[in-house]
């Protein structure tokens, strides 16, 4: 899964990056970053997010579990 | 409005594509735009490669082109054809008309009637309706629907959100009179009080071009345009799609008393992958079933982008059997029109590549 953070850190334009990294923090941060983790989550892991998902992952870490629980479930 | 029609079938399709590509990338560096935002753009849209005709290849270029691909293999007689309607927003000339001019070329029978239609994206559907309603008269027997556009060649290159993404094609489809089988629905509504939606706004007799039409403006995020170029109101046509396209699909379906599942595929429009993959979410039907990969591969070319994906993602299922496929188109007008319909097995379903061989016209 650390490739995970590998795509997500490409996305959002940043070099170092971790659990703990706040989405609306980084500087590339807009609707078109986020269309793009999106569509990355989508193509990688085959897990759809939604609007409402988006609004409620605060941090990477939010997002990536909620990746590692829906592919469980699957 | 509903309209239905019976005993009438598509016999094959043919696309035509510059054989000249074009990389989405390379043209985004060429507008100093940041790599990383282009790949963005990539990931979400789906653009990547596109077909942009070259050296002043016309429409009618590439229709003859294809025409003549089909008469030297014996997949369409010539004298066979009663009528021939071609769809396209860019003529070779603004009289006469194109299809006159394709006619002349091919040296067709003088007991054929040609015409031509102003449409774009919907112009696949409409182009086909009204192939139908010629197909009602007993001296018709087969028509030959192309839709064709180089568009790009009124897309200004320095306007970075039209230019990359903008395809050529041309299609050629043949419909023709058949036994009783199951009827074939459409549904189509316009609004013209948006017209401006979508509009390239000099060139006609409202505006004539000159020096002045040709100067580019600055039109925000360091794009420029001129009045000679296509411009759209790209936020008010993702919105319109949005909300007027299901609806119809709705409509048509109730109309023609199938659900969703009884679709094999819905073959769309595609202006982009994120706009596909909305318009899929919202009606409940799984990307599988409604390709989105035109745009990657070609660009978006106008009312030639649905025949494109039905050749390019379904060509050889086709030729084998038969599927119900849905199609919709939604652009410039503002048009928006769906039709359902079983099609094939197909005489032919096949992609080509335009090959220079320009004849003086």
């Amino acid at each position: 899964m650390d490739l995970f953070f590998q795509r997500a850190a490409e996305i959002l334009e940043i070099e170092a990056i971790g659990e703990d990294t706040v989405l609306r923090d980084c500087e590339a941060w807009d609707s078109l970053t986020a269309l793009s983790l999106v569509a990355m989550i989508d193509r990688d892991y085959k897990v759809s997010i939604s609007a409402d998902d988006l609004m409620r992952a605060m941090t990477v870490g939010d997002l990536h579990k909620l990746v590692v629980e829906r592919q469980r479930k699957a | 409005m509903n309209f239905t029609f019976r005993d009438k079938r598509i016999s094959g399709i043919l696309t035509i594509l510059p054989a000249n590509e074009r990389s989405f990338l390379e043209d985004m560096k060429a507008f100093d735009f940041p790599e990383a935002k282009s790949l963005k753009l990539k990931l979400v849209m789906g653009f990547d490669k596109h077909r942009l005709a070259t050296d002043g290849t016309c429409v009618s270029d590439l229709a003859v082109f294809g025409m003549r691909y089909l008469f030297d293999r014996g997949l369409l007689q010539p004298e066979a054809i009663d009528a021939l309607i071609l769809v396209t927003q860019s003529p070779d000339y603004i009289m006469p008309p194109t299809s006159s001019v394709i006619q002349g070329r091919l040296r067709l029978k003088q007991d054929m009637f040609c015409l031509d239609i102003n449409q774009g994206c919907a112009g696949f559907v409409v182009g086909l309706l009204q192939a139908f309603l010629l197909l009602e008269q007993e001296s018709i027997q087969r028509v030959v629907v192309i839709n064709a556009d180089v568009l790009s060649r009124r897309v200004s290159p320095k306007d970075k959100n039209s230019y990359p993404l903008i395809g050529d094609a041309a299609a050629i489809t043949v419909v023709e009179k058949t036994s009783p089988g199951e009827p074939i629905h459409a549904s189509l509504k316009m609004d013209g009080t948006r017209y401006d939606a979508l509009m390239i706004p000099a060139g006609g007799f409202r505006l004539p071009s000159s020096p002045d039409t040709a100067i580019l403006e600055a039109v925000g995020e360091n794009n420029w345009r001129s009045k000679d170029h296509l411009a759209m109101n790209g936020t008010a046509v993702f919105n319109f799609v949005q909300t007027e396209v299901p609806p119809l699909i709705d409509e048509l379906l109730l109309a023609a008393g199938l659900s969703r599942d009884a679709v094999d595929y819905f073959m769309f429009h595609q202006p982009n992958r994120f706009m596909l993959e909305k318009l899929a979410d919202k009606m409940g039907v799984p990307y599988e079933r409604m390709p989105n990969n035109i745009v990657e591969h070609f660009g978006n070319a106008s009312g030639a982008t649905i025949p494109t994906n039905v050749t390019f993602n379904l060509g050889r299922l086709l030729t084998e059997r038969p599927l119900r496929l849905c199609f919709a188109g939604f652009g410039v007008g503002l048009t928006w029109a769906a039709m359902v319909m079983k099609v094939g097995p197909l005489a032919f379903c096949d992609t080509i590549d335009y090959a220079e061989e320009r004849e003086p016209c």
